[in-house]
């Protein structure tokens, strides 16, 4: 059956792919958070893992609001890298796993959990910021999940949980022998429109880090409206480390945190591992 | 009013095409689309702060910001009201404010 072996959260952001895009991953600024991301490169290397189920959310690139889905996975056994106004990033399609991405799928839907499922996704900064970090050259396949966090009316962050719990059930059902680590990418302050753009709020953020780890499900007593106040009106894309959480078994542990608040952004940082 | 033909004007800049006919006709781009005076005039002007008080999302600004070849800080700046030098200032000094909650650095 497959395992989850291993979790991990993480931010994403624009400035993260503009860094590495231009050579600035070693300037004085950005050198924090690009070893600490070679590190957990080293981690998720050691966890040996068959597929990555990464669960983040678009940034209006493959979705417009036509139509959004609450909650969506992809099928495909490849996905595309997205022009997000600057031109796509030099990175080739990023290899999927149909079987795994069609049994979570499936399950879900059989569980009464209505994700949407796609068969043709790009993948823009929300996977594309830090999974190039993780997995330079895309050796593991990969299924990926969003989550609304942009167009209203968004899920409740104990629907969000909820979601992680039904992707954990899903992935330990799959009949083959995989070794599987989910992501949940996103986060953590940041608000990027109004009087108080550019505001990190670093006491909360750490607050944040510490109820995922030691009691999570605390966090599904607040609403999208309290994360946006605590943190930004763009940061409840912590949601995103929400349902990572929930889909790791209950005896899961916090292995390492980071933490680097650092121009318009809280960069977070934590590994779970799961003990046998 | 339209927030979906103002948001789908910036939206659209995604595609490369797009963007080369709107950097060489801006107002004939905005004619294409369901647009009041006042939206066109926002969007023409770049408007930043007007825009995402209208509702528009900042992730498609950015796309109308990286079409207009305005820096990323820039833009953000201008929703406060700040030169991009006065943001970046800022931005500076509240890292600073808030290292020591930073953790696992090496």
């Amino acid at each position: 059956m497959a395992k989850i072996v291993a979790g991990m959260a993480c931010s994403h952001a624009p400035s993260i792919a503009h860094a590495y895009d231009h050579g600035m991953t070693n300037d004085v600024g950005w050198k924090p958070l690009f070893s600490a991301f070679e590190k957990s490169q080293q981690w998720l290397a050691a966890q040996k893992p068959d597929v990555l189920v990464v669960i983040y959310n678009d940034h209006v690139d493959q979705y417009f609001y036509d139509a959004w889905p609450t909650f969506s996975i992809g099928l495909a056994d490849q996905y595309d890298i997205p022009d997000e106004g600057l031109g796509a990033r030099a990175f080739p399609p990023v290899p999927g796993h149909k079987e795994l991405a069609a049994h979570i799928a499936t399950s879900m839907v059989t569980d009464g959990f209505d994700i949407t499922a796609s068969h043709r996704m790009s993948l823009d900064h929300g996977f594309l910021s830090p999974m190039p970090l993780l997995d330079d050259g895309w050796k593991i396949p990969v299924v990926p999940l969003t989550i609304n966090v942009v167009m209203h009316p968004l899920p409740s962050p104990r629907r969000c949980w909820q979601m992680g719990e039904a992707v954990g059930r899903a992935i330990q059902s799959f009949p083959e022998d995989l070794r599987v680590v989910v992501f949940g990418t996103g986060g953590l302050s940041h608000q990027l429109t109004g009087p108080d753009c550019g505001r990190v709020t670093a006491e909360w953020d750490r607050k944040f880090m510490d109820l995922v780890e030691k009691s999570p499900q605390e966090l599904n007593s607040y609403s999208m409206a309290d994360f946006a106040r605590l943190g930004g009106e763009h940061s409840v894309e912590v949601v995103q480390w929400m349902a990572m959480r929930a889909a790791l078994p209950p005896r899961a542990r916090v292995e390492r945190k980071f933490y680097y608040p650092f121009g318009m952004m809280g960069y977070g940082i934590m590994e779970f591992c799961v003990p046998d | 009013m339209s927030l979906y033909e103002l948001s789908r004007a910036c939206y659209d800049l995604r595609d490369e095409a797009t963007r080369q006919r709107f950097r060489s006709g801006p107002e004939a781009y905005a004619a294409g689309y369901h647009l009041t005076a006042r939206e066109k005039e926002m969007l023409l002007q770049l408007d930043w702060r007007a825009l995402a008080e209208a509702g528009v999302s900042i992730y498609v600004l950015t796309k109308l910001g990286a079409a207009s070849n305005v820096e990323f800080l820039e833009l953000e700046g201008a929703m406060r009201g700040m030169s991009k030098q006065e943001f970046v200032d800022f931005l500076k000094r509240q890292a600073e404010h808030n290292r020591a909650f930073a953790v696992g650095l090496e």
